[in-house]
């Protein structure tokens, strides 16, 4: 085994360490708010200093890969996207901070309405992360097209849940806050989903070199 | 170097001057190495750092001419103290040339056994023991056990180069110096060497010269970049590569001059 796979492998767990500790963030961010458990918003707080640390461990873990190892062709893909998947899961943990905000906010009132799609969305987002983490582990293609497949129709719910809410913010002004709330929630959520897509395509760029992006347009 | 470290220094050199005639070509160097680390020392052609090398195990005084000043440290002990035999100095400190030059008219066997003998060791069990743990610690053993008796000069040049890793393994120095060890090699058996270096400093601390910037990054711990004669500047390696203190470190490794 050359002493660079070694290298390559201790910095894979440690992303994956990380994106399990983001996984559970949204987890109770999202458990928080559909079970009314405000306990579990502490513990979002707390995996997102563990998060932080784990961000900056992981860039100076590339830097020094990449100042060192002059990685090539798949070691520098893989490389390159652990620098971009590792801004992402950082991301997305702060939105499950604000997932906590917006839900602390709104369960300080009275339940607005009984939430249907959030809940939905919430378990399609659960999903698309696991997806893009398992992608990532194992390299996975056909894990990272799954997720790309999931974010349209997040995207629609997201869209249906905004549609919805304005009906009820626009029955009387009292209800404009929590509606409001309810609303960054899953714009929250959506941008959670779109993180893991950003994953998904990177580990589809770390396995072949392929740049799907804005849907492949054509690169010089 | 944290306090850890300074308890663990094993080799230090303190304010080493080195002289061709009236040429100074080592101008006041202190560098310590820390047991179970690799130290790649950097620079360009004629900075020093080869004079350097070999004023830690007293070869420099070899060439006529020459002359040293300062104290190298191994192990609380200073080398160049009168009445310290040089031959000894170099049983503990090691080292392994840019060409690999094992003794042409000696077996693969006998060169690693080489050093043994002069150590008056004839135990021909003993030998082979020795002889086959240090043939295995160079990552050569597997490659050349069914023909030990064959000429050591009849191996590739980077079967050449670990057979002399061998060799100098053989008499368990604590420290191994290595004169641009993979400067004469394809990279295929370069990438072996480096490999085994980064496995040998479990058992040796090893410094090591080195022309090629990106070994020095991808196998050593410190790294010490030296220019006209000058240490320029001396840390971890990943600092002196990702943020190196010093403007001429910077322009150096970065390829601005060199």
């Amino acid at each position: 085994m050359r002493h660079l796979d070694a290298e390559l492998s201790q910095l894979k767990e440690k992303l994956l360490a990380m994106g399990g500790a983001v996984e559970k963030s949204v987890e109770h961010a999202t458990q928080a708010l559909l079970l009314r458990d405000l306990s579990r918003f502490k513990e979002v707080y707390a995996l997102e200093a563990e998060i932080n640390r784990s961000h900056v461990e992981v860039d100076n873990a590339c830097v020094n890969l990449l100042a060192r190892q002059s990685p090539m062709a798949a070691d520098l893909r893989l490389i390159i996207a652990v620098i971009k998947i590792n801004a992402d899961l950082e991301r997305m943990g702060d939105q499950a901070v604000n997932i906590s905000h917006n839900g602390e906010y709104y369960l300080a009132w009275p339940e607005l309405k009984p939430l249907v799609d959030i809940p939905i969305m919430a378990e399609r987002v659960r999903v698309m992360v696991r997806a893009a983490l398992d992608a990532f582990v194992k390299l996975d293609e056909k894990q990272a097209q799954l997720v790309l497949e999931c974010d349209d129709e997040v995207d629609q719910l997201k869209q249906k849940i905004f549609l919805d809410l304005l009906g009820v913010m626009k029955q009387s002004p009292e209800n404009v806050e929590r509606g409001l709330n309810l609303i960054l929630v899953a714009r929250n959520l959506e941008r959670i989903g779109d993180h893991a897509t950003n994953i998904a395509e990177d580990v589809i760029f770390a396995l072949n070199g392929v740049d799907i992006r804005h849907r492949g347009i054509a690169r010089p | 170097m944290t306090s850890s470290e300074n308890s663990n220094v094993i080799l230090e050199a303190d304010k080493i001057h080195a002289w061709f005639g009236s040429h100074e070509a080592v101008k006041g160097v202190s560098l310590s190495a820390v047991m179970g680390t690799v130290t790649a020392l950097i620079g360009p052609s004629g900075c020093g750092k080869s004079t350097f090398i070999r004023t830690l195990n007293r070869l420099h005084e070899e060439i006529p001419h020459t002359r040293v000043e300062g104290q190298v440290i191994l192990e609380g002990k200073n080398i160049y103290e009168r009445g310290v035999d040089p031959v000894g100095v170099r049983r503990k400190i090691g080292m392994v040339f840019q060409k690999p030059n094992p003794f042409p008219s000696m077996s693969i066997f006998e060169n690693v056994a080489a050093g043994l003998r002069l150590a008056g060791i004839s135990k021909r069990s003993l030998l082979a023991e020795v002889v086959e743990q240090s043939l295995k610690q160079a990552a050569l053993f597997e490659e050349v056990k069914d023909k030990l008796k064959a000429p050591g000069t009849s191996l590739s040049g980077g079967q050449q180069q670990r057979l002399c890793i061998a060799r100098a393994l053989a008499v368990k120095p604590p420290v191994l110096l290595m004169d641009e060890p993979t400067s004469a090699l394809d990279p295929i058996s370069t990438a072996k060497i480096e490999e085994l270096v980064m496995e040998l400093k479990k058992d040796v601390t090893v410094v090591m010269v080195t022309h090629n910037m990106q070994q020095a990054a991808r196998i050593s711990d410190k790294t010490a970049f030296f220019l006209m004669g000058e240490l320029i500047e001396w840390g971890d390696t990943s600092q002196v590569f990702t943020t190196p203190k010093v403007e001429k470190t910077e322009q150096y490794i970065t390829g601005r001059f060199g």
